[in-house]
């Protein structure tokens, strides 16, 4: 064996016999390693010098108090918060979105006013109108398109109508006691007009109330398609012919006469589309 | 309390700040005392343990619970505290004046004597690579065992004895003046020779 062979077991057995006194510290050494070390006075010796080194190691310090650590973590929290990055909306893409629904919800609305007058142009001989059909307009007078309303009341034909202008005007009136269950339109009518015709329940809305916004939405659709009316005066959900709906009773410009001509619409809860609509 | 620590960890991914705040705090001690052995200067560990609980509160969405809280909370903490180290030596290194004040303290010392002086840890660990200082840091300071180590540095258990045992040794040599021991600016990056 060469001098560099002889080194070099040497200081692997050098290297292994410091990891066996140091895991014998530990309690990790096998009983007969433990027995060898503690009958070796060299190993002995090596033994309590890396004790003494585990205790300098080991030495006590100033713990952090908890005020401090609590000031740590918010200073972390901040600093956390403050890389979260900003939800990147593409306004372009929503906003062609947004306009293609609107459209969409538009042209069914006012798909649905012309088979609704269609429908009541065609009403059975002497007959009242079917309980399913729309009490609309019963001319075409009454459906016009205007720019302008007493009282500066927010209407669809003088401009684009924000949901978030519309949440805003409508929390008041939103009342979160369901309206009931109609197969008849008539019935949906009356019941809507006598909870129209109340003081909204305390605590109706809670702002960022998600059925609100929800609404809001839908009265946006429907103001699209329906110029004439005004302010809300009143909104709850309900469900219409086992479906799902808002109640939405507006101020309605296009009836003729009454002290305050009100319309209600029934619109389905998923889709905006008007499942009912009849003036009061 | 394992179950505690399940909910917590759960509670504080889907947001709850409270559940937050009790899981680090939890564990605020460990996270500290690694940082303190570490830094080797109070200032510095402040800034470390900030460092570690922000690494622990990016990382807690992905934590998927392979492993404990702590141990991981641990590793994101050890990892941390290695990396500002690693930033540290890039810097020029000790001058030779500045070394002196790290001798032993007297050749002859007995070993307890040495412990009993006010021997400073700081520096003793100083002179330790940050790989031999975190694996005798989680061992002498935290009590942890060697598989849990092994685990928090992401290294085999045998990997983990080498270390532990080379780090002691280091510090014992500085303590007692040994021949083959640190002295001066040495490190371990280059491993200890044996003792004649």
């Amino acid at each position: 064996m060469s001098d560099h062979e002889g080194d070099e077991r040497s200081a692997q057995s050098d290297d292994e016999v410091l990891e066996r006194i140091s895991a014998y510290l530990d309690g990790e050494a096998e009983p007969a390693e433990a027995a060898r070390i503690e009958a070796d006075p060299a190993l002995r010796q090596r033994a309590a010098e890396l004790a003494a080194a585990r205790e300098v190691i080991a030495a006590p310090f100033p713990a952090l108090d908890e005020s401090s650590w609590d000031e740590l973590v918010a200073g972390a929290r901040a600093q956390v918060a403050a890389e979260s990055p900003a939800p990147v909306i593409d306004l372009r893409a929503r906003g062609r979105t947004r306009s293609l629904v609107v459209a969409v919800v538009g042209v069914a609305a006012a798909c649905l006013l012309v088979v609704a007058i269609v429908a009541t142009l065609a009403r059975r001989p002497g007959g009242d109108p079917r309980p399913d059909e729309l009490a609309g307009p019963t001319s075409s007078a009454e459906v016009t398109t205007t720019t302008e309303q007493p009282g500066g009341v927010n209407v669809a034909g003088s401009g684009t109508t924000s949901p978030n202008a519309a949440a805003d005007e409508f929390r008041s009136v939103y009342s979160r006691e369901p309206l009931g269950s109609f197969a008849d339109a008539g019935e949906l009518a009356s019941a809507a007009a006598r909870a129209s015709g109340q003081p909204a329940p305390p605590g109706t809305a809670a702002p960022g109330d998600p059925t609100v916004d929800a609404i809001a939405r839908c009265v946006a659709a429907v103001r699209r398609g329906e110029p004439r009316l005004g302010r809300i005066r009143f909104a709850a959900n309900a469900t219409y012919q086992d479906k799902p709906v808002f109640v939405l009773v507006f101020q309605d410009f296009g009836i003729g006469s009454g002290a305050e001509p009100r319309r209600v619409v029934a619109v389905g809860r998923d889709s905006c589309a008007i499942a009912a609509s009849a003036p009061l | 309390m394992d179950e505690d620590q399940d909910a917590l960890v759960a509670a504080a991914q889907a947001g709850d700040s409270a559940a937050l705040d009790r899981l680090l705090r939890s564990h605020y001690r460990g996270i500290y005392a690694i940082c303190r052995r570490f830094a080797t200067a109070e200032a510095d560990a402040h800034d470390m343990t900030q460092d570690a609980v922000i690494a622990i509160m990016r990382g807690l969405p992905a934590f998927e619970g392979r492993s404990s809280f702590k141990t991981w909370a641990f590793r994101l903490t050890t990892n941390t505290c290695l990396m500002e180290l690693r930033k540290r030596s890039r810097r020029p290194p000790l001058a030779t004046a500045e070394a002196q004040e790290h001798e032993p303290v007297a050749r002859g010392t007995t070993p307890h004597d040495a412990a009993v002086l006010r021997i400073d840890t700081d520096a003793a660990l100083a002179r330790l690579s940050p790989e031999h200082r975190a694996a005798v840091v989680l061992r002498d300071v935290l009590g942890l065992e060697y598989a849990e180590i092994a685990e928090i540095l992401e290294v085999p258990v045998g990997t983990v004895r080498s270390r532990i045992a080379r780090g002691r040794a280091a510090v014992a040599d500085l303590l007692v003046g040994q021949d083959q021991g640190m002295t001066g600016n040495q490190s371990l990056t280059d491993g200890i020779q044996g003792e004649t």
